[in-house]
């Protein structure tokens, strides 16, 4: 008898956030627009404790649901983390069931890997319109090599730019400097990157 | 794709390539330290093909040093780094107000840049007894006195020394100077060159490790 009465409000309450946290990898609404907003200003560390937490399971839920080998699911899931983390900071995921989307990017990551598609086209970037693999291969090399000449300030504000999709006047504000000389900064970078890059690629 | 169409968005798309590699590098580090989340390797047949051919590597080392007793020497190890480390020509020719000089130093430069580094190394030569040549042409003399067929090591060093405290090119001449000297097998004075690339962390810090090691 005791079953059909109705429990209290607040504990009805409780057991409903629970439930939603358990679905967020243990987040609160709260709690995730923190790690979001802390996310967007470089700190990795929430990011880290939380997702990197749940790794183990996402690789046991492909392992068993689709039969796959442990490394070829470690794959798929750090690929899944990366994109993950990539929509998080283009504002395209939104608090509600996080686990099951996640779980649902690993499966549609999985099922285009059978259909030998490079994981890197996800991000629906243009690439070229020759896409040889080989050859974006080279250019990625190159810009690798390219990038060592530039110091530990131009790739901080690359990456914050590039990346971390920060505006340049937020970054300004961080740096606390001037919007347009931070804006030169940045495309002094830019053409040294590219300076170096163009002349790896003469030089093939 | 040619250079010229290189675009911003590609740089984007680059960048982002890059940065998700050291993500993900960063991320197995914590996963294997923190969570103890390994990437195993593969089972099924590969199981067994695996030891099979490391006890086969083993076999076919064990003979190679029977055969030929050789292990790589600094100067060997020192020649690797040297041809492997890729530097862009400089394909522009600064004003020297000297019409003969300007065509060496483009005549240098293009050689250097098309990998004719006795070539190069000869033109640089020229240009240095003009006594016109700038620290930029001095850098580029160095490397092609280190990269042509039979290097000179002790010229090259004393370049990169007059020119060391040139700021374009700081990290490369320490580099070179660290490859020259254990080229020139004076493994413990190219240490502390090769330990403060590590410690700044950035070019050739992962070939340094390499290369201490």
């Amino acid at each position: 008898m005791k079953f059909l009465f109705r429990k209290p409000d607040y504990k009805s309450n409780q057991t409903e956030i629970e439930i939603h946290m358990s679905k967020n990898f243990g987040l609160s609404p709260v709690e995730f627009d923190q790690l979001l907003s802390r996310l967007r200003e470089g700190d990795e560390n929430l990011f880290e404790n939380v997702f990197l937490a749940q790794f183990k399971n996402s690789i046991d839920f492909l392992c068993k649901g689709y039969k796959i080998e442990h490394e070829i699911a470690y794959d798929i899931v750090m690929d899944t983390l990366i994109l993950f983390r990539h929509k998080l900071l283009e504002g395209k995921i939104v608090y509600g069931n996080l686990q099951y989307l996640f779980n649902t990017m690993a499966r549609q990551l999985y099922l285009k890997s059978l259909q030998k598609k490079p994981t890197t086209e996800l991000f629906d970037h243009d690439f070229t319109e020759e896409n040889h693999s080989e050859s974006l291969e080279n250019h990625y090399q190159n810009l690798e090599k390219a990038w060592t000449y530039l110091n530990v300030k131009e790739k901080q504000i690359l990456e914050k730019f590039y990346y971390l999709k920060i505006p340049l006047n937020v970054i300004a504000l961080e740096q606390n400097v001037n919007e347009a000389s931070l804006r030169k900064q940045k495309q002094r970078a830019l053409e040294k990157l590219k300076l170096h890059f163009n002349q790896l690629f003469i030089q093939l | 794709m040619s250079a010229k169409d290189f675009n911003e968005k590609q740089m984007e798309t680059y960048i982002e390539r890059l940065m998700h590699k050291d993500l993900k590098s960063k991320y197995v580090k914590i996963l294997e330290e923190k969570y103890q989340v390994r990437r195993k390797s593969r089972s099924g047949r590969l199981r067994y093909l695996v030891p099979v051919s490391v006890a086969a590597s083993f076999i076919l080392l064990f003979i190679a040093i029977q055969i030929f007793n050789h292990t790589p020497s600094n100067r060997e190890l020192a020649m690797n780094y040297i041809l492997e480390t890729q530097i862009m020509g400089n394909p522009s020719v600064m004003r020297k107000d000297d019409h003969m000089v300007e065509k060496l130093q483009m005549d240098a430069n293009t050689a250097f840049i098309n990998k004719r580094y006795d070539e190069a190394s000869a033109l640089f030569q020229k240009l240095e007894t003009t006594g016109k040549a700038d620290d930029t042409d001095l850098f580029y003399f160095g490397v092609s006195l280190l990269k042509k067929d039979m290097p000179d090591a002790a010229q090259a060093l004393n370049l990169l020394a007059k020119i060391k405290d040139t700021a374009q090119f700081s990290k490369e001449i320490k580099w070179f100077t660290a490859l020259a000297l254990l080229y020139q097998n004076k493994a413990e004075e190219a240490k502390p060159l090769l330990q403060s690339i590590i410690s700044e962390n950035g070019y050739m810090a992962e070939e340094a490790v390499k290369l201490i090691e």
